[in-house]
């Protein structure tokens, strides 16, 4: 779960540094999905630390204790299921693992305007947003290539 | 399902429901706001090498433009022009220390999205509740709650925000109003004193901490009429959907 702390400090530390110009990518998103592909079996401490990074990027970010911390929950809950009821083979399929942590980025991007009234709409920032999010999965998809050979051999 | 698919499936639920109900009962409460305040204390010490990056990329930028000393230059005509205002309207010393102090916004609520926004400038920088905050020259609010590191201002849009004002062009006082959707209204202007679009509203003595004459907005146009008094849309100088930097004005006495 070290990865996960590092991740969601990460992500603080380049919001402050980008403040009022650019939504930086969700990395701790990005690293909930890669934990709950690999370990979709023993998800518990999963849920546990994404629910506590969700609440503490509230209290610093979003000022909706609760809202972060739902669609982490949702998405580990979701990604564990769909790995943990994938055909062995299909799980070494990069390309899937590509398209769901994209979507999954998509998604919860778009989560906050469930709980405001106002609808947050595909802002030039959140599509810039995505953009460094898309660099970001294709990264990992290619740790995630990377892994399973080394696993496989 | 095994007993371990049961265990995920309750931790599951478990944080969800929590996740939801925090969402639903915590915004705008006491004790969230105290929590958000603790959490941006905390982790002042961890950001502080990503602020400083922030500053000095800004810092470094403004150089090159050449706009640092446009800005030197523009702060000291604002500290000028509000101890001018100062003199022509009021008696009110509002001090020799009067200023200017930037900050960052670093939190605006969702759910309070007209009404306040956390800056970056708290007690240690001398900031005190009642004190303008403006973008631009422009009010945008008032200080209304100070932390040692951070405050946070109740913005003009807000349904709670009383403020005086006066319509330049003609001195009639009046107060200002927000509807807590992002609208201004001016208030209390008997409807036999017609006033048209365009006439200027800026503040009025209220206190010695609020300077008169800053500039709030334009009249944008005759609402309904209540008791005797019109109302008026007022359209903000300010442009509070882009609002990252501001300034507070320091000095006066409380």
């Amino acid at each position: 779960m070290r990865g996960l702390w590092l991740a969601a400090l990460a992500r603080d530390l380049l919001q402050v540094a980008f403040s009022g110009t650019a939504l930086v990518p969700d990395l701790t998103l990005l690293v909930l999905v890669w934990l709950s592909v690999f370990r979709c079996d023993e998800a518990e401490p999963i849920f546990i630390n994404a629910f506590l990074a969700g609440i503490l990027w509230d209290l610093r970010w979003t000022a909706v204790p609760g809202m972060t911390s739902a669609a982490y929950s949702l998405t580990v809950a979701a990604t564990a299921w769909l790995w943990s009821n994938l055909p062995p083979g299909r799980r070494a399929n990069p390309a899937l693992f590509f398209c769901w942590a994209t979507v999954a980025h998509l998604m919860t991007s778009f989560f906050p305007a469930i709980f405001t009234s106002r609808a947050l709409g595909f802002s030039s920032s959140l599509a810039t947003q995505q953009g460094m999010a898309v660099a970001c999965v294709l990264g990992l998809t290619a740790l995630y290539i990377r892994h399973r050979r080394t696993h496989h051999e | 399902m095994g007993r371990t698919g049961t265990r995920r499936w309750i931790v599951f639920l478990g944080t969800l429901s929590f996740s939801l109900i925090l969402a639903a009962v915590s915004p705008g409460s006491l004790p969230a706001e105290k929590a958000m305040d603790l959490v941006a204390n905390v982790m002042t010490l961890p950001e502080w090498p990503a602020r400083m990056l922030r500053n000095l990329v800004v810092r470094t930028v403004d150089l090159a433009a050449g706009e640092r000393a446009l800005r030197e230059r523009i702060d000291r005509l604002e500290r000028e022009n509000l101890v001018l205002r100062g003199l022509l309207q009021v008696s009110t010393d509002y001090g020799t220390r009067t200023g200017t102090n930037e900050g960052h916004v670093t939190l605006r609520p969702p759910t309070s999205w007209w009404s306040e926004v956390r800056i970056d400038r708290g007690a240690r920088e001398g900031i005190r509740p009642g004190m303008a905050v403006v973008q631009d020259g422009a009010l945008v609010g008032l200080v209304s709650r100070v932390e040692s590191g951070s405050s946070w201002v109740e913005l003009v849009t807000s349904s709670s925000q009383y403020i005086p004002v006066v319509v330049e062009e003609t001195r009639d006082l009046g107060v200002l109003n927000g509807d807590g959707n992002g609208l201004v209204w001016l208030m209390y202007i008997p409807v036999e004193k017609e006033m048209k679009a365009g006439m200027s509203v800026s503040t009025a003595l209220v206190s010695e901490l609020l300077p008169p004459g800053i500039p709030i907005g334009r009249i944008a146009g005759a609402g309904e009429e209540i008791g005797g008094y019109r109302l008026y849309r007022i359209t903000l100088n300010a442009d509070l959907s882009r609002l990252y930097k501001v300034k507070v004005m320091t000095g006066g006495r409380s």
